[in-house]
């Protein structure tokens, strides 16, 4: 199944894309992703990291389903 | 969740002048005359005199909230003018709180604005924000946000937050209490950061975090409470998080 994950500010910076569709296996939670991510793009190890499922606050051991919509971005400090 | 507080209520001592009704002319046709005296005996405190504060405190300066209060302890510098737009070039060495005073009062002397320059530390937060209706959150680091954010609670403040990067901007309201917390939003601070930014964009979150306001003193419209918008400029689109109180949260979650 596939899942959409959508970056923003330091994330987007690192990974180098909005957005990514990234294929998950039946049972996979949002922290497998997040393992995933971290794992290609180590730097976004150092950033405080808030997620979202289908644009709804989430906490990392939410469970995935096809077509789910996650968004990853970290709080932003600047004023 | 979207009415304005009880205590900002227009009581006989707030009087609208004539000169008043044809300031307000304008926004007087969307709220009346009973919603201009609300802002007329409002006060707001403006936490942080940079490129937020320049935006919120401008157009709530034009509003006719009655009293501001703009704590900063900063000094203007070249590299602020790309965004914080009350100072200018003019302006460089000079208190930031001392900028926004002469260009606010300038910019509506019916309004009573007053300054602040210090830093805002735990020993002295409570009395910078003790006469305060609102707290506008235009701070530029986690570690002060979370201390406005921890009085506001204790207070029973609203807290309008705003945080930029780059072409991009979060936003959220607080009603102590009812709804999420910033510490519910944002469990932990980021590492502090030379931001990269862009001065429009602080004038729309300013601008959001302005309206709001207006909004919460006046009692109109449906607030910006238990989500946060996500301003994102590069793809000119808004995106909007549901988020809610966190029961276990170390700030609000005492609050029943």
């Amino acid at each position: 199944m596939k899942v959409e994950v959508q970056f923003f500010a330091r994330c987007r910076e690192i990974v180098g894309a909005k957005q990514k569709v990234l294929e998950v296996e039946e049972g996979m939670r949002i922290k497998d992703i997040i393992d995933t991510l971290i794992n290609e793009y180590p730097e976004l190890k150092n950033v405080k990291l808030i997620v979202s499922l289908n644009h709804k606050y989430a906490e990392q051991e939410e469970k995935l389903k096809d077509k789910d919509e996650v968004a990853v971005f970290p709080p932003v400090s600047g004023g | 969740m979207s009415r304005g507080k009880e205590n900002i209520s227009a009581d006989a001592d707030a009087y609208v002048s004539e000169s008043e009704l044809k300031r307000y002319k304008r926004q007087i046709k969307i709220f009346g005359e009973e919603g201009q005296k609300r802002l007329k005996k409002a006060k707001v405190t403006i936490a942080g005199a940079g490129g937020l504060g320049s935006v919120s405190a401008a157009y709530l300066t034009v509003a006719g909230v009655g009293r501001i209060l703009v704590v900063d302890n900063d000094v203007v510098e070249l590299s602020n003018l790309n965004r914080q737009i009350l100072h200018w070039e003019k302006d460089i060495g000079r208190r930031k709180t001392d900028s926004f005073e002469e260009k606010l009062s300038e910019m509506n002397p019916e309004v009573e604005v007053t300054v602040l320059c210090e830093k805002i530390v735990e020993d002295n937060v409570a009395d910078i924000v003790c006469d305060s209706d609102l707290i506008v959150d235009a701070m530029d680091n986690f570690k002060t946000r979370y201390l406005l954010n921890r009085v506001a609670l204790e207070k029973n403040l609203p807290f309008f937050h705003g945080g930029v990067y780059g072409f991009e901007g979060q936003m959220t309201t607080i009603i102590p209490g009812k709804t999420a917390c910033l510490r519910c939003i944002f469990p932990e601070a980021p590492a502090p950061e030379t931001f990269p930014i862009i001065g429009a964009t602080c004038g729309v979150v300013g601008g959001i975090q302005a309206t709001e306001v207006v909004k919460y003193i006046v009692g109109v419209g449906e607030l910006l409470t238990n989500r946060l918008l996500v301003w994102d400029g590069l793809d000119a689109r808004i995106e909007e998080f549901a988020v809610e109180r966190n029961p276990a949260c170390e700030d609000c979650g005492d609050l029943g």
